[in-house]
């Protein structure tokens, strides 16, 4: 058990940084979340925390102790990865006590830890067989039994959920998220499904480029996104963006001058960014309304999720996303009447795209 | 139908045809080895005969006549040691080689395959003979392991490559350190491919002719360089020739029969894929 | 050989102390018996064979430079020529033969489908016979008395040969010889190469309504290409240094008739002792084959697919 500390941390491969100036505290018994889109630098920064790459620049702690030279075998630290890099010559038992064994291990102390281990994931039928004779679920199992029975420092995982199909990636989620209550250890997840992160950390940081683009509990990063990118990434459907600007004292959609009903603050704000922005609004905050007052839209695409019914439509020339309520059985051709939800839209700085406060 | 028909002709002329040539390709060895249970007479006989009583007394003659024992445990001795040597060399340069992806070494070590073996012979023959170790087994092993680090190295190449390198770094975080990881989870990985190059080396050793020729003295010479002299006399004993070539055959044909399917990767050090 | 242009980044570095990274040491430990093997074996004897090359070596164990003098003496050398003439000479001739032969021999094997592993590995069997025994079976074959290729020529009419004995035959015969010895290995080879290429495309040439010859022509021997390119590298890097079969059947002779440059800087560095001309001799040789081998590795490149 313990903290993470980055400080400075950058990282190039010999051309441009994949990873720039990069800081980040991560509390002891924490559960953080890495997303971000593919070749954002996710699994290079787990990797340097793991040791299993150097830093260019910066330091990197774990608990109090900098350990820049400290190679990944003395780091006491244990990964999960995305292939489960399994020992393919060991049984599942091997492949589990094989780090404990190095540690020089009392044979009887193994036996124990792999054993408990094995009962908690449901996997002590197949500890006498090899990784070859198991399914992708059991061998992502093996991965995390190779990992609990270390009891590290920290634990790291790379996108451990991607070889499973979709039904056992939510199973094995959960089940992650109870073992992370359970052993009460320092967790960093990496991943590029934001659902994942959503669900299971305590603290998500969004990556972009080897940049922190926000590092916030999983509520904050949705309700509160700090720039475009966030609020882009997180959240499915993804967020509508429409420009608007301000016309004498009201705010319109670009578009075609349509007024829009937002709150005095909004204004103000619009006005110290020079009168023109990018309105963020989510499909599930956009409601269906009585025809005099909102703003009147063709039906292009409609997609039934069963719970939800996913709407298309074209806003002031942008394409746009509703979700209503199935039960209203939403047609194509048809016109429907919109407004948006004014406390829930967001204003983002059209060069930036950082939110505007 | 007629498709069929002539598909089932094109068979049987391919068959043919390919009869043919492995009669070209096998005849001569057959040749040598019935030639070598001949009677002197036999061997002598015109036309040639392919109905003879066979004989042992080649064999017998050539090992109460001639120390041909000795130069067998002398190549055992070469061949062995060289072999062992290039698997010692040859195993963690290979795994440092994948590992690092530095590939400049065994590149360099496939300069001896384009260089004639002379230029080494004439600066090894000096330097060995300065060192006073001509004489001994050491310099045909050392020159020897010439050929078999590299053979062991390239054919060992792709066997590391193909090991996930997140199987090397699940060692890592395990505590494992990179000496650990060869022994405890490479090596173990790649040992149908250290069977194979050992016997790959094992065959080349065991037939490279130039190097024992100038290094081997009379308590050292082998089977090959010894096989020289058998030709100098040869028009008087044409049967004990052959079975001197026959007894220096055998043991690169029973091993490379057992490796057949890999012998491809071996004979050409990397240079077809797949 | 394809396969040697491997990435060259090195990326086992340290993050602070780069030197001292445990990493990186044992990874110098590990590789340094066989790095050490290589220099002390081959690059340090070929960089004594480059020294060697520029002195000259009296009987009283004398050492004297003399620059290019050796050079100088190549180009005057008579023998030297003949080498040359006689390396080359072999060099086509063997290479041609193997390299049809082996293309013929491949496609055979490949339109074998049912062929057994062991039917398979004799045809190969040529290959693992060691150079030496290869000349001691041909040497009594060819025997123009008792041989069984004059009683084979009688046969069918023809006159007998002296075919090593013969200035005029020795090289036809040697490079027959080594045809014999080594076309499996280009069929291998070959073979692989057969083996790799797209199945697809030659049902979509079949769709088209190719016939099997210009199938042959159009399609599967330029897409072969590459390979066999391959194979003339590694067949050219030994023809060019013939030695074995040479030296076990003829040592050069009749006359100098099949006296190969690697067997005359053989002899003159082991038979005569004249230690800086054969190294200068061997340089020279050397330098033919890596000159080869690159006009070869762009040959490659070029008919690349
Ligand atoms: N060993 C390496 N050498 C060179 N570039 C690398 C290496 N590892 C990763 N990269 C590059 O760094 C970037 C980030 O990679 P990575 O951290 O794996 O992204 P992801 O967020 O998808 O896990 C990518 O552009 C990748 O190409
Ligand atoms: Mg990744």
């Amino acid at each position: 058990m313990a903290s993470i500390k980055l400080r400075n941390i950058t990282k190039t491969f010999g051309g441009p940084n994949i990873i720039s100036d990069l800081s980040l505290d991560i509390d002891d018994r924490e559960f953080v979340v890495f997303v971000g889109p593919s070749g954002c630098g996710k699994s290079t920064l787990l990797r340097i925390i793991a040791g299993l790459e150097p830093v260019t620049e910066g330091d990197v702690f774990i608990g109090d102790q900098r350990v820049n030279s400290l190679p990944a075998a003395r780091r006491n630290i244990a990964m999960v990865f995305q292939d489960y890099a399994l020992y393919p010559h060991m049984t599942v038992y091997g492949n589990m006590a094989f780090a404990l064994e190095l540690r020089g291990m009392s044979k009887v102390e193994i036996d124990t830890r792999v054993r408990r281990a094995a009962t908690m994931l449901d996997i002590e039928p197949y500890l006498d067989r090899r990784p070859k004779a198991l399914s992708g679920g059991q061998r992502q199992r093996v991965a995390m039994g190779r990992a609990i029975v270390r009891d590290p420092q920290v634990f790291l995982f790379d996108e451990p959920l991607s070889n499973l199909d979709a039904r056992l990636r939510g199973q094995v989620r959960a089940e992650i998220k109870a073992l992370s209550q359970q052993l009460k250890t320092t967790m960093i997840f990496v991943t590029h499904d934001q659902v994942e992160a959503m669900t299971m950390a305590d603290r998500i940081v969004v990556l972009h480029a080897g940049v922190i683009q926000q590092y916030d509990t999983p509520e904050q990063v949705y309700e509160h996104p700090a720039n475009q990118f966030v609020a882009g990434f997180i959240g499915s459907p993804t967020m509508n963006f429409l420009p608007i600007r301000l016309q004498g004292d009201e705010i319109v959609l670009t578009g075609d001058g349509r007024a829009l009903p937002l709150t005095d603050d909004r204004r103000g704000r619009l006005q110290n960014a020079g009168g023109e922005a990018t309105l963020g609004v989510r499909p599930e905050h956009i409601l269906l309304c009585d025809p005099r007052e909102g703003i009147a839209a063709s039906i292009k695409l409609v997609e039934p999720l069963g719970s939800d019914t996913m709407v298309h439509f074209d806003l002031a020339g942008t394409p746009a996303i509703a979700r209503v309520d199935p039960a209203i059985k939403p047609k194509v051709g048809e016109t429907i009447a919109l407004r948006m939800a004014p406390s829930r839209v967001h204003m983002f700085d059209v060069k930036t795209g950082q939110v505007l406060t | 139908m007629s498709t069929t028909l002539s598909a089932d002709w094109a068979r049987r002329l391919n068959s043919l045809q390919l009869a043919l040539v492995g009669v070209f390709l096998l005849a001569p060895v057959v040749w040598m080895v019935l030639a070598s249970f001949k009677q002197s007479s036999d061997v002598i006989a015109y036309p040639p005969t392919l109905l003879f009583t066979p004989t042992l007394e080649n064999y017998v003659a050539l090992i109460e006549t001639t120390p041909f024992l000795s130069y067998g445990v002398n190549s055992i001795i070469v061949t062995v040691g060289s072999t062992t040597l290039g698997i010692v060399l040859g195993v963690p340069a290979a795994f440092v080689i994948s590992w690092t992806r530095v590939s400049w070494p065994a590149v360099l070590t496939l300069a001896a395959r384009m260089v004639p073996g002379a230029l080494f012979l004439l600066p090894w023959y000096i330097l060995f003979r300065n060192l006073g170790m001509i004489g001994s087994y050491w310099p045909i092993i050392l020159s020897h392991a010439v050929i078999t680090m590299p053979i062991v190295i390239w054919i060992l190449l792709p066997y590391f490559d193909g090991i996930p390198r997140s199987i090397y770094e699940a060692a890592q975080v395990d505590g494992c350190s990179i000496t650990r990881i060869l022994w405890r989870i490479a090596l173990p990985l790649v040992g149908s491919g250290v069977a194979i190059a050992a016997i790959l080396a094992f065959v080349f050793s065991w037939n490279f002719f130039l190097f024992v020729l100038v290094l081997s003295t009379s308590d050292t010479k082998t089977m090959i360089a010894a096989s020289f002299n058998f030709v100098g006399e040869g028009s008087t004993r044409w049967g004990v020739l052959m079975a001197v070539a026959t007894l220096i055959a055998l043991p690169p044909l029973v091993l490379a029969m057992i490796v057949q399917r890999w012998l491809i990767a071996g004979l050409t050090l990397g240079a077809v894929k797949g | 050989m394809a396969s040697l242009s491997r990435s060259t980044s090195a990326q086992i570095t340290g993050g602070d102390t780069p030197r001292l990274n445990p990493q990186t040491l044992q990874l110098t430990a590990l590789s340094a018996p066989a790095v050490l093997f290589t220099f002390a074996m081959i690059a340090f004897p070929f960089c004594y064979a480059i020294w060697l090359g520029f002195h000259s070596f009296s009987a009283t164990g004398h050492t004297r430079f003399v620059g290019l003098d050796n050079y100088r003496k190549l180009i005057g050398d008579v023998e030297f020529w003949n080498g040359l003439y006689v390396t080359f000479a072999l060099y086509f001739l063997g290479l041609a033969l193997q390299i049809a032969g082996g293309i013929y021999l491949a496609i055979l094997l490949f339109n074998a489908k049912r062929l057994s592993g062991f039917t398979r590995s004799l045809f190969i069997s040529p290959i693992l016979l060691p150079s030496a025994v290869a000349g001691m079976m041909w040497i009594i074959i060819l025997d123009p008395s008792i041989g069984l290729a004059n009683y084979l020529l009688s046969l069918v009419g023809l006159p007998p040969s002296e075919w090593i004995a013969s200035p005029v035959w020795v090289l036809p015969t040697i490079a027959l010889i080594d045809t014999w010895h080594w076309t499996p290995y280009v069929a291998l080879i070959v073979l692989g190469g057969l083996q790799s290429l797209p199945q697809n495309v030659f049902e979509a040439a079949q769709i088209d309504g190719a016939s099997p010859t210009r199938t042959f022509w159009r399609i599967t021997l330029p897409l072969l290409l590459p390979t066999i390119v391959t194979a003339t590298v590694l067949r050219s890097v030994d023809l060019l240094r013939f030695f074995d079969i040479i030296y076990i059947m003829t040592q050069g002779g009749p006359g100098n008739a099949s006296n190969t440059l690697n067997v005359y800087g053989f002899k003159i560095g082991f038979e005569y002792f004249n230690i800086g001309y054969a190294s200068a001799l061997m340089l020279t040789l050397s330098t033919i084959v890596f000159g080869v081998v690159l006009a070869l590795n762009r040959l490659r490149r070029a008919v690349a697919w």
